[in-house]
C-alpha cells in the first residue's frame, strides 16, 4: 500500500500534458494496488464473520466505510486504466471515487469509532439511540445519492464527451439530473451531520451535569461559609 | 529485536522512490524546459502574455474558472495522410497516378482542381511518405502529414495534444480536471473576437444559448447616461431598451479576455507534431488574377 499509493497519484493525468512513460507508471502501481485491495477485503471477511450489524450500530458505519472503501479502491484502479481514463478522467467519476473515500469510507469509520470512544471516555451513553440510527441512515443514504448520482452522471457525460458530432450544450444536458441528485445528496448528508451535532451536545451535556452540580455546590457552599464568618 | 534502522530505511526507500521517479526524474526530463524557437516558422514559443493577460490569469483563477474548464487538449493517436499541394506542370500524370493510388477517376479530377488537397488517409508513416515521393517525382509537389486524432480535436479544442511546453509561462498551471464547460486549451485561437469574449462573460446566453455557464456580471459596471451623450467606447454591444444604461467592461473582465485569448496552444511542435493550415497555402494553378484583384480594394 505504501508503495504503490504514492506511485499511483499521476493516473489523473492520463492523456495529459506530461510524459507518457509518468502516467504508464503511475497505471502499473494503481493495478498494484489490487494486490492490498483484496487483502483488506478478505482480512475484513474473516474479522466481520459471525457480526449481527443488525443489533449494532457502530458495526454498521464500520462495515458500510469498509464497502465503500473497497468501492472506492476498485474505482480508482478503473479510472487508472489508460483506455477508460481516457473517456472518464475529465468527468465526476473521480469525484464519485473522491466522495466514496472521504464521506463513504474516512468519515464513516471516524464516526464508528467516535459513536465506540466518546461513551467510554466520558462514561455517559448517547443520549438517544434512535438519533444514532438516523445518523447513519443520512450518512449512508447521502453517500450514496451523492457518489451514484456523479458516478453514474459520469459515465454518461463521458461517453457523450467522446461524440464530437454531439455539442456540447447536449453533452451538459444530460448531466444536470444527476448534479440535481447530488444536491439531494448533500442535503440529506447536512440532516445527517445536524442530527450527529444535537446528539453531541446532549452527551457532552448529560458529561458536564456532575461538574455543573460540583461547582454549583462548591458556589454556594462559599456563600453559605461567607455567611457564617459574617454572622 | 533490534531491526529499527532496517525498518526505517526500508519505509524510506519506499516512499523515496515515488519521489525519486515521480518528482526528481520528470523535473530532470521536463523541468528544464525553456521558450525555444520554432523549427517551422522561428518565431519563439511559447511566446510570453502581456501584462494585461497575467493579471487575467488571476482573474481566471480568483473567479474558480479551473473548476469547471480543463486547459489540456488530448488525442488519442495520429493518422498520416498525404496531401497533394500543387500538380506541377503535367496534370494528366498526377490524375493517372492517383487514379492508380485507388481514387476513382472523377474523384481524381476533381482533386486536382482544388489544391491543396488530402488524397489518401489512414497510412503507416513508411506508406504516406513513399506516396508523397512517389507524386514528388512525377512532378507534383506532394506531403506526408501526421493528423491528429481524438475527439478533442474533432471537436476543434485543440489541433494537437498539449505537451509540457504550452505551459511555460503559467504558474501555477491550470491543467483542470473537470469538464463541465468546454476545454480552454486552444480558446485564443478558437474565438479572437474580445467582444464575443466579454458578452460571453456579462451573459453567456447571449453568444451560447442553452449554456450552463453562471454569469459573471460583478466583473462589469452599469453607467446611466444621458441618451445624447455617445457611447463609451468599451460598451458592450447591449440592446438596452430606453438607451440610458450601458454595461462598461471593469478592468478584471478585460483582462479575463486578454488571459483568454492569450490561451492558445497553436504551433507546430516536435513533440506534438500537427498540420501546416492549409489556408496558408496560396491556391495553385489560378489562370489570372486580374478580376480578384479588380475586385478587391
Amino acid at each position: 500500500l505504501a508503495f504503490f499509493t504514492n506511485w499511483s497519484g499521476l493516473s489523473s493525468l492520463i492523456g495529459g500534458p506530461v510524459p507518457l512513460w509518468m502516467t504508464s507508471a503511475s497505471t502499473a502501481a494503481s493495478v498494484g494496488l489490487l494486490v492490498p485491495l483484496i487483502c483488506a477485503g478478505l482480512n475484513w471477511r474473516l474479522t466481520f464473520e459471525g457480526a449481527k450489524p443488525k443489533d449494532n450500530t457502530i458495526l454498521r458505519f464500520v462495515l458500510f466505510g469498509a464497502a465503500c472503501y473497497l468501492v472506492a479502491g476498485a474505482l480508482g484502479v478503473f479510472l487508472s486504466l489508460r483506455p477508460f481514463a481516457l473517456i472518464f478522467g475529465l468527468t465526476l467519476v473521480p469525484l464519485a471515487k473522491n466522495y466514496l473515500a472521504i464521506f463513504g469510507f474516512m468519515a464513516m469509520v471516524l464516526f464508528g469509532s467516535i459513536y465506540f470512544i466518546l461513551p467510554r471516555l466520558t462514561r455517559v451513553d448517547w443520549p438517544s439511540p434512535s438519533r444514532v440510527r438516523l445518523h447513519f441512515f443520512c450518512t449512508a443514504l447521502g453517500t450514496i445519492l451523492l457518489a451514484g448520482a456523479f458516478l453514474i452522471g459520469g459515465l454518461v457525460q463521458g461517453g457523450r464527451l467522446n461524440r464530437p458530432e454531439l455539442g456540447f450544450n447536449d453533452v451538459l444536458k444530460a448531466v444536470v439530473p444527476f448534479i440535481g441528485v447530488a444536491t439531494l445528496g448533500w442535503l440529506v448528508l447536512l440532516l445527517g451531520q445536524v442530527v450527529f451535532f444535537l446528539n453531541l451536545c446532549g452527551l457532552l451535556r448529560r458529561y458536564a451535569e456532575p461538574f455543573k452540580a460540583a461547582a454549583v455546590q462548591v458556589a454556594t457552599s462559599g456563600r453559605a461559609a461567607r455567611a457564617e464568618v459574617n454572622a | 529485536m533490534n531491526s529499527g534502522p532496517l525498518l526505517f530505511l526500508g519505509i524510506f526507500a519506499t516512499l523515496a522512490s515515488s519521489f525519486w521517479g515521480l518528482v526528481l526524474v520528470p523535473q530532470l526530463q521536463i523541468g528544464r524546459q525553456q521558450v525555444r524557437p520554432i523549427e517551422t516558422t522561428g518565431e519563439r514559443y511559447p511566446a510570453p502574455r502581456p501584462g494585461l493577460a497575467q493579471e487575467g490569469a488571476q482573474v481566471y483563477r480568483a473567479n474558480g474558472c479551473v473548476e469547471c474548464h480543463s486547459q489540456q487538449a488530448r488525442q488519442t493517436g495520429v493518422e498520416f495522410e498525404v496531401r497533394l499541394v500543387e500538380s506541377g506542370t503535367n496534370a494528366l500524370v498526377i490524375v493517372d497516378a492517383l487514379g492508380q493510388l485507388g481514387l476513382s477517376a472523377p474523384e481524381a479530377a476533381e482533386t486536382i482542381n482544388r489544391l491543396p488537397a488530402r488524397i489518401l488517409g489512414h497510412l503507416t508513416p513508411e506508406r504516406a511518405q513513399n506516396t508523397a515521393r512517389y507524386l514528388n517525382d512525377l512532378g507534383a509537389r506532394a506531403e506526408a502529414v501526421v493528423v491528429p486524432l481524438g475527439p478533442d480535436i474533432e471537436r476543434g479544442w485543440g489541433k494537437r495534444l498539449s505537451v509540457a511546453q504550452d505551459y511555460l509561462a503559467d504558474y501555477p498551471v491550470f491543467v483542470g480536471n473537470q469538464r463541465l464547460g468546454p476545454d480552454l486549451a486552444n480558446i485564443g485561437a478558437r474565438q479572437t473576437n474580445a467582444t464575443w469574449h466579454l458578452l460571453h462573460l456579462y451573459d453567456p446566453r447571449l453568444t451560447v444559448p442553452g449554456s450552463m455557464m453562471p454569469r459573471y456580471q460583478y466583473l462589469f459596471e452599469k453607467q446611466i447616461r444621458n441618451p445624447s451623450d455617445p457611447l463609451p467606447p468599451d460598451a458592450l454591444p447591449l440592446d438596452d431598451g430606453g438607451g440610458t444604461l450601458t454595461i462598461v467592461p471593469k478592468p478584471e473582465a478585460e483582462a479575463l479576455v486578454a488571459y483568454l485569448l492569450s490561451l492558445r496552444a497553436d504551433a507546430p511542435l516536435f513533440e506534438a507534431p500537427m498540420p501546416k493550415p492549409p489556408a496558408t497555402v496560396p491556391p495553385a494553378g489560378t489562370p489570372t488574377n486580374a478580376p480578384d484583384s479588380a475586385a478587391q480594394p
